[in-house]
């Protein structure tokens, strides 16, 4: 029982957390609210108020936005980990990210008047298409792969991958355009993707909540978990298509952002212990945490540009991937 | 004897493919020139025009091409070697990202170019020296010193830095100069002059001289650490001297070629596929794979558009990746 009081303290003062980001980040930015603002934007809105209307038209989606992302691709990223059972795997080290935006590259050369629900199903699909190729190697081989190993190889992949997409858009004379997409950030998610793209993420959010005790047996070896009368490759199966669904649409919505599925389930595994089935609640929550908070400095810090809030998850994410490497990890 | 036989054998015939190669990229391009006519400018005669497009362009850029491809197969092997790992590469050691991020902020800073185009190979090699001096201290502990899967990922890590970086002078850039600067982080063979080569020459010639000389080195670390110490080599000091003037090889060759990765991947696991262990073969072997695939690039790259040159780092890692996964498939970690 002692954990489990533990695991409802940690994760209820997460969730104080993140509600506190979120009124900070809904009252923040290039123009500050007074609370009332805030209040009246949210249960007596005004559409006359510009003030309200920013809040409620720009900010709100971006910070839900923000706050699903977050989860999204922690929740990968602890699931990845999981099915490779490796401590370094990340939808951003493993070359997903990269497929996704050689797919949008295409779909931005070929098809220039799609809409972003149809371009996100391109992000997926590239997704889909780069796990199947990371993971379908390392499968192929007998031994288990090494944790340098699965991050050099994914290293490769998102060169090979990342090379085509730049080469096809020097040819086509994309310029920039691309470039603003690949760190463009969380600023242009709206209302129609949230309505269009949130219930897919929340989905594949709650499948994963509902996967916590299969993955649990995943630490098991294959035999053991076979002679408890679980299939396996349903497991994994399963777990994978979430993985494509949650990192696809991420990368579609905000960009490459590597890290957050590194850093967020070792804290979470660190706060509560390995139980899946706390690990995985704390990681959603953290995840929306790391987002919210990396956003709202990417806001506040040189108003009102906006930096790329890809980089403020990389001055987190590579001080933490370099304590990983240099923790005398035997499997690493 | 039949295993010298077989190096000499695949020496001459990779020779030979350059050879072509390199006559077929002289072909290619804007203005056509045959082979006749190139005679004809090797004899004496020949337009003007004709000599100032095949002596002042083509031929610089088909030998940095040769160089380079020779130089970073090299790099690749010695770092393949003394850190025991297949899938290892100069680019994973922070080298392109690092040389990348310098060339880019030199871009976005410095708005006269043409009279600073010697600065940007200058800037590009600072960078990469810089990451990998960073590289190497985060690797390091105190008890250990630097473990090879300690320092591959440290570069792993701070490549990404590096590029998240980038992005923030990405949004700075005019249209021309971002053109220039992905152009260059693709790998696109700029420094297409006869200074160029002198520049690069003796870094080539002494760095390489260097690995060469300490091919004997390298073969006790196939052997394993123990081995290799109870043989009396000094394990740690001969690793960093080895890895340091492979950086410094790659680095230099990246700084005129641009970020082109997959060459130090692919070609030392091929030499030793087909050469076996002996490290002086195998780096021969490897080093001439390394031109030939290069100049392979470059010359396909011209070939499959004439309007844009595709950048030859695209042509590069499109042939190497496939052979990447299966060394990935067959390696056994």
């Amino acid at each position: 029982m002692n954990s489990r009081v533990r695991f409802t303290i940690q994760l209820s003062i997460e969730i104080i957390i993140l509600c506190i980001l979120l009124l900070l980040s809904i009252r923040y930015g290039a123009n500050k609210n007074s609370n009332d603002t805030v209040m009246n934007a949210i249960f007596n809105y005004q559409s006359s108020n510009l003030d309200q209307q920013i809040i409620r038209q720009i900010r709100i989606p971006r910070v839900i936005g923000a706050a699903l992302i977050g989860s999204a691709l922690a929740c990968s990223g602890a699931l990845m980990q999981c099915v490779t059972k490796n401590p370094m795997a990340d939808s951003g080290l493993l070359g997903i990210n990269s497929g996704a935006a050689l797919m949008l590259t295409m779909s931005f050369i070929f098809f220039p008047k799609l809409s972003t629900q149809q371009t996100t199903i391109f992000s997926v699909f590239g997704a889909a298409l780069a796990s199947i190729l990371v993971f379908g190697l390392s499968s192929m081989k007998k031994a288990q792969l090494s944790p340098t190993i699965l991050v050099l190889a994914g290293m490769a992949i998102s060169a090979f991958f990342t090379a085509l997409s730049e080469g096809l858009a020097l040819i086509s004379q994309l310029k920039q355009d691309l470039a603003f997409w690949h760190f463009g950030g969380i600023s242009a998610v709206n209302w129609n993707q949230l309505i269009h793209l949130g219930p897919w993420v929340i989905g594949g959010l709650l499948v994963a909540l509902l996967l916590t005790p299969n993955l649990n047996l995943l630490n098991l070896s294959d035999d053991s978990i076979q002679s408890l009368g679980k299939n396996i490759n349903i497991i994994r199966s399963i777990t994978l298509i979430c993985v494509v669904i949650l990192s696809g649409i991420s990368v579609a919505l905000v960009g490459a952002v590597a890290f957050v599925g590194l850093i967020i389930p070792h804290i979470a595994k660190f706060l509560v212990g390995a139980d899946y089935r706390q690990v995985m609640p704390m990681t959603l929550i953290l995840g929306a945490n790391l987002t919210l908070c990396a956003d709202l400095i990417a806001r506040t810090i040189n108003p009102p540009n906006e930096t790329p809030f890809g980089i403020i998850i990389s001055l987190v994410g590579v001080p933490f991937f370099i304590y990983l490497a240099r923790k005398d990890n035997q499997r690493i | 004897m039949i295993k010298k036989a077989k190096l000499t054998t695949w020496i001459i015939t990779l020779t030979i493919t350059i050879i072509i190669l390199a006559i077929i990229n002289l072909n290619t391009g804007q203005m056509k020139v045959t082979p006749a006519e190139i005679w004809q400018l090797i004899t004496g005669s020949g337009t003007y025009a004709q000599s100032v497009v095949i002596f002042d362009f083509r031929m610089p850029r088909i030998i940095i091409a040769i160089l380079v491809g020779f130089a970073l197969a090299i790099a690749g092997d010695v770092i393949q070697t003394t850190t025991q790992n297949p899938m290892a590469d100069t680019s994973f050691l922070g080298i392109n990202a690092g040389a990348g991020l310098a060339v880019m902020i030199f871009i976005a800073f410095i708005k006269n170019q043409d009279a600073n185009l010697f600065m940007l190979p200058v800037m590009a090699l600072l960078g990469a020296l810089i990451s990998t001096v960073t590289v190497f201290f985060f690797a390091y502990k105190k008890d250990t010193g630097i473990t090879a899967n300690r320092l591959l990922l440290t570069g792993v890590a701070l490549s990404g830095c590096f590029s998240s970086v980038m992005v923030l002078f990405t949004l700075k850039l005019s249209p021309e100069n971002y053109q220039f600067v992905m152009n260059w982080l693709t790998g696109s063979i700029w420094g297409t002059s006869w200074s160029f080569i002198l520049i690069f020459l003796p870094w080539f010639i002494i760095f390489t001289t260097i690995i060469f000389s300490k091919s004997k080195v390298l073969d006790t670390f196939n052997l394993g650490d123990e081995v290799a110490q109870s043989l009396g080599i000094s394990l740690h000091r001969e690793r960093i001297i080895l890895i340091g003037a492979a950086v410094i090889l790659a680095g230099v060759s990246v700084s005129i070629s641009g970020g082109i990765g997959f060459i130090g991947l692919i070609t030392p696991n091929l030499a030793k596929r087909i050469i076996g262990f002996k490290s002086n073969k195998r780096m021969l072997l490897s080093g001439t794979l390394g031109s030939c695939l290069l100049i392979a690039s470059d010359t396909l790259g011209k070939c499959l558009s004439t309007t844009t040159e595709i950048p030859v780092g695209v042509i590069v890692a499109i042939i190497g990746a496939p052979y990447f996964f299966y060394i990935l498939i067959k390696s056994n970690s």
